[in-house]
């Protein structure tokens, strides 16, 4: 292993950063559009498709795939199991950026940025459900970056101001998962407005229940899957330590996400009867949904059971991709493809490609900054000054 | 099944989850089992 936290003297023209500065260039000129032309000039969005990609991936794949943060940090801290203490950094990074990015996407949706803190400081709009998640988001990224930064002040030696910060981390924890509990059902329950709207196979009154307990198998498959991917590309940033218990988290997290899954797949079956939906089953949207729940749920959640009780890593991970792409699947049905199922074909949204363009650009602007910190910062191996300290 | 009355929906409904929440909890004993077997035993 190579000496960790130097981030090497290679060259900086690599096909990773080749690519990244493209789409970056590409982002930042339809960004250039999007705020001195509207959203008229670069997305398909009108009156019927008022939320189109940029909710449906950026904000609600967003969220959900963030919850790596409050999953891994409440397991940690809050039910004491300490194996997994390695993995809260990447999670928590993880989470932050997404939030970050989640706030800087709604951006694009919004227009007019500096009104940002007016729902919240100036014109509260208590009875509406966006006020509750802009609330939470708001609160929780707060607690995030403060969660996150006893890694950077290691980074930039402030020891007196980290000792403080890493005294928080047990109330902070307390807060984060009572913020994720409100904000990642409440994003549920906005669809729960509009039961004409969607389609009744994903519309449910327990709307909120499945999004909260789908964050959860969200969060912990984006713990292995991002513990794979940094594993392949930044392997020289990882100590001892982690390495030692990187195969115990992956274990551990895919149990723990074999049984949520399991409990969701259950809850959806019963949401199903409890609206006597059982005949939309043979439409060609009930196909769509069992594609949804049996390849994106249920077999995620054997190959999880199965790979657990074989110490089979390679199934997990497998498993976990699974479960990131069933979520996203799952975020797209309700805001997109089950979302004004009865409008014609001619009426429904499809995004643009600079729509898409975007999703690109707040994705690999992520990667990048994930990948900034984590070649600096203290997140896959520990400071020297605080071994076993944090 | 014919239903001409909310009463009689909610029988339906209802006794369909009610089976449904049995078939679950039984489920998940048995999943937990399957789960907790094989070669994973240092927990």
């Amino acid at each position: 292993m190579s000496n960790p936290g130097n981030p090497g003297s290679k060259s900086n023209l690599t096909a990773f950063n080749v690519i990244a500065g493209a789409i970056i260039v590409m982002g930042l000129v339809i960004t250039v559009l999007r705020f001195t032309k509207g959203l008229g000039a670069v997305t398909n969005l009108d009156d019927n498709n008022p939320w189109g990609l940029w909710i449906g991936f950026d904000l609600l794949c967003g969220v959900a795939l963030a919850a790596g943060g409050y999953t891994t940090s409440a397991a940690c801290y809050i039910f004491g199991l300490k194996r997994f203490h390695s993995a809260v950094r990447p999670a928590i990074l993880t989470a932050f950026l997404g939030y970050a990015l989640v706030v800087f996407a709604l951006q694009y949706d919004l227009g007019r940025p500096w009104r940002l803190p007016y729902p919240i400081f100036v014109q509260q709009g208590t009875t509406s459900l966006l006020f509750e998640v802009g609330l939470c988001v708001m609160l929780y990224l707060t607690v995030l970056f403060i969660e996150f930064t006893p890694a950077m002040f290691e980074w930039l030696g402030m020891k007196k101001i980290r000792s403080v910060v890493v005294k928080l981390t047990l109330a902070l924890t307390i807060f984060g998962v009572v913020l994720s509990t409100l904000h990642q059902s409440s994003l549920g329950a906005l669809y729960t407005i509009a039961p004409s709207k969607l389609h009744p196979l994903w519309y449910s009154t327990y709307l909120p229940v499945f999004f909260f307990v789908s964050s959860i198998a969200a969060g912990l498959s984006m713990v292995i899957f991002e513990g794979t991917l940094s594993h392949k590309k930044l392997h020289r940033m990882m100590d001892e330590e982690y390495l030692k218990h990187h195969d115990g988290v992956v274990l551990g997290f895919g149990k723990a996400a074999s049984l949520v899954l399991f409990g969701y797949f259950a809850i959806k079956m019963i949401g199903l009867a409890y609206a006597n939906n059982w005949h939309y089953l043979t439409s060609g949207y009930g196909l769509w949904f069992m594609v949804e729940m049996l390849g994106f749920v249920a077999l995620p959640c054997f190959l999880y059971a199965v790979g657990v009780r074989e110490k089979n890593l390679g199934l997990i991970k497998k498993a976990a991709i699974i479960t990131v792409l069933g979520i996203v699947l799952n975020r797209f049905n309700v805001s997109l493809v089950a979302f004004n199922y009865h409008l014609p074909s001619s009426e429904r949204y499809f995004p643009t490609m600079m729509e898409i363009g975007i999703s690109v650009f707040v994705v690999t602007l992520g990667v990048v900054i994930f990948r900034f910190i984590t070649t600096r910062m203290p997140i896959f191996h520990e400071h020297p000054d605080y071994k076993g300290e944090h | 099944m014919e239903i001409f009355s909310l009463q009689e929906y909610y029988t339906f409904t209802k006794g369909i989850v009610y089976l449904l929440m049995g078939g679950a909890l039984i489920g998940v004993t048995l999943f937990w089992q399957f789960l907790m077997g094989g070669n994973n035993n240092d927990d």
